[in-house]
């Protein structure tokens, strides 16, 4: 049984400009111990369902409208996190599932020291007395590659680097040993030294802890280097999902396939045109009818203006791939031009 | 190089007093930009890379004169522009324009896009009838790929592409020859940017634009450059034809910041070598002795600790500061 199941999500938001479907029936699944690459653009929906599953959406003006989220809290045991309490869920929030975010600066709480924001972790979570819940933070500092642990402990969030801050926000992810991690974008803020170290520093410890990770990121390059499978959201659904070497080698969704041949590469031959998506993303208040990439899409044909399409599974060596596409024959090469 | 460069840099510094307390005392000085030197040829890009605080924004404002320089020398067309009179500065300003990173933050909400786009004509004095300026902005407008018939509105009714489209429409109006662009497309999506850098292309061939190209992503940098300066810490550590700079990195921070970034394709991604570095980059308000990378470099000898290495060249038109007699080679894929 996966570790975390997510069927059909969809979470609206009710604004001036109408009911807003950020999240729009949205499904997959998490293992142990296995990285879940979700990549999109602003606005397609990546960090409404990582926030979703945490049921941190603020109420109003969202809602989650339909969908289950199955988490397995303990072996053999599911629970549908739509539907538990508010107590249950601070329960599992910082303890079985914990999140790390873009921005250290605004998660880290500024006028505690990061020792006690750690410590109150494990007072809440694992009922543990002061003393031990300090050593025990120590300890998590550095594991995280933080030097000086027992003095910076004691330091404000201010205090340290940017780099250094998300390796706190790394720490106190781990400190009750969380069987999911989801990640929204940790190293956007970050220089691409740092940010290499902290991908690092979280591959290390998915491996070492056997966690299931939700990295959630609009780059390409990070997911290739951290993912195992990869979900392609646009518009608030998935429109495409494999295995990461699927993905990378056949993509057969346009959106997914654009988004490659749109980005320059650093070992590439210089010169020559991008091929960019033409147009933009849509406003997620007025999405065009039928297939919400339509209007971008070189390939789209009548039914595209019409009918959203259905889930396909193209037969792959290792894994399930699935396209939500009318088009089908599209193949990586066939869209180049 | 045969003709002279459009823009020649010499020993450009750009130092900020740091003042605390009631008195406002100098406490101490940020050298944000200490002794940077290069040369642009007409037409052609240099991409000017580096991390967060390493004077690449600050390079480029010097440039321009939007900071004064504490000292060195800026040279467009053989003109000194640090020896001329506020009145004849702002002549040659024509000549050369920004376009800025944020396009939320650098377009007045208040204007229309015409009035944005006129401005500089108008200050200028170069538009002398109200139709001329409409014929003249909607020119420009189909110049960067925006329908005309929107220059009536306002930039929020914009995406960030568009008003990216409208910041460079603003740039190009007066028809310079050498374009700073600070992080174009850095706060674009994915499938944005690859938009503007097409249209940056573009507009370099049809108009034999000058760019410096001010970025922190070294893909899109090398997809534009003919030539790559990599800053740290306020100076230039290695200078490079730009093929040249990806396929033999001489400086072991050039080395660093190649391998730290991640490649879109899991095969390459699985089997790659990198030259991970331990900690941050420095506080520029008190930057490491010797060789400003010293700390972070693992390669690091005493004298680095003490002496600054000169930019020296290493191969043609290929410049390095570093004490090395030979840096480990390292493939970037």
């Amino acid at each position: 049984m996966a570790l975390l199941e997510v069927h059909g999500l969809k979470t609206h938001f009710s604004t001036e400009e109408g009911n807003v479907r950020a999240v729009d029936g949205v499904s997959f699944h998490v293992e142990r111990g296995e990285v879940l690459g979700i990549v999109g653009e602003s606005g397609s929906g990546k960090s409404v369902t990582s926030l979703s599953l945490l049921r941190l959406i603020p109420s109003p003006p969202g809602r989650i409208v339909a969908g289950e989220i199955l988490f397995e809290s303990s072996p053999g045991k599911k629970e549908d996190l739509v539907r538990v309490s508010e107590a249950r869920m601070r329960a599992v929030r910082g303890d079985r599932i914990a999140m790390i975010f873009q921005d250290p600066m605004t998660s880290l709480n500024p006028y505690m020291h990061v020792g006690e924001q750690l410590v109150e972790v494990l007072e809440l979570h694992k009922k543990m007395k002061r003393p031990e819940a300090r050593q025990k933070a120590i300890e998590m500092l550095k594991a995280v590659g933080i030097p000086a642990p027992q003095q910076r402990i004691d330091d404000h969030p201010h205090q340290l680097s940017g780099g250094m801050r998300q390796r706190v926000m790394i720490a106190m992810a781990l400190l009750c040993e969380p069987d999911l991690l989801i990640a929204d974008e940790p190293t956007t803020a970050l220089d691409v030294t740092v940010q290499a170290q902290i991908l690092e520093l979280i591959q290390d410890r998915q491996k070492a802890l056997g966690l299931g990770v939700i990295l959630i990121t609009h780059d390409l390059g990070v997911i290739a280097k951290m993912a195992d499978r990869v979900a392609v959201m646009y518009a608030g659904r998935i429109v495409e999902e494999g295995p990461v070497d699927v993905i990378f080698e056949d993509p057969r969704h346009p959106y997914t396939i654009g988004l490659k041949s749109s980005i320059p590469r650093l070992d590439a031959v210089r010169g020559g045109t991008l091929t960019p998506i033409p147009g933009m993303p849509p406003s997620m208040a007025r999405l065009p009818p039928g297939c919400p990439f339509h209007p971008r899409c070189a390939h789209a044909i009548a039914r595209c203006k019409e009918v959203y399409p259905d889930e396909r599974e193209i037969p792959a060596e290792d894994g399930r791939h699935l396209v939500r596409c009318h088009v089908e024959d599209l193949a990586a090469g066939s869209v180049a031009s | 190089m045969t003709a002279e460069p459009l823009l020649q840099v010499r020993d450009l510094k750009v130092h900020f007093a740091v003042r605390r307390g009631l008195l406002q005392r100098t406490v101490g000085t940020i050298k944000a930009v200490d002794g940077v030197s290069f040369d642009v040829a007409k037409g052609t890009t240099l991409g000017l890379v580096g991390e967060s605080g390493c004077g690449k924004s600050t390079t480029g404002r010097a440039l321009l004169r939007l900071v004064p320089p504490t000292s060195g020398s800026v040279r467009l067309g053989g003109i000194d522009l640090g020896a001329l009179s506020a009145g004849d500065l702002r002549k040659q300003r024509r000549r050369m324009q920004m376009i800025f990173q944020d396009p939320y933050a650098s377009l007045n909400p208040r204007m229309t896009i015409l009035d944005i786009v006129a401005e500089p004509l108008g200050v200028h004095g170069l538009v002398k009838t109200p139709r001329e300026r409409l014929e003249k902005v909607a020119h420009l407008m189909e110049t960067v790929g925006l329908e005309p018939s929107y220059m009536r509105r306002y930039p929020h009714e914009f995406s960030g592409g568009q008003r990216q489209r409208i910041g460079i429409a603003r740039a190009i109006s007066l028809s310079p020859e050498l374009v700073i662009a600070d992080e174009p497309v850095s706060a674009l999506d994915v499938s944005i940017q690859a938009q503007i850098v097409n249209l940056l292309t573009q507009l370099q061939s049809d108009l034999g634009l000058t760019y410096v190209f001010i970025a922190h992503d070294l893909a899109v940098v090398r997809h534009l450059s003919r030539e790559i300066a990599v800053m740290y810490l306020g100076r230039i550590v290695e200078r490079a034809p730009a093929e040249e700079l990806f396929a033999h990195p001489e400086h072991p921070y050039t080395q660093a910041l190649l391998s730290a970034i991640p490649i879109p394709d899991p095969k390459i991604e699985r089997k790659r070598k990198r030259l991970v570095l331990v900690g941050d980059v420095p506080s520029p308000l008190d930057p490491p002795t010797g060789c400003h990378f010293h700390t972070r470099c693992p390669y690091v000898m005493d004298r680095c600790r003490v002496e600054a290495p000169a930019l020296v060249e290493c191969g043609e038109g290929h410049f390095a500061a570093c004490h090395l007699e030979e840096v480990p080679a390292l493939e970037i894929a």
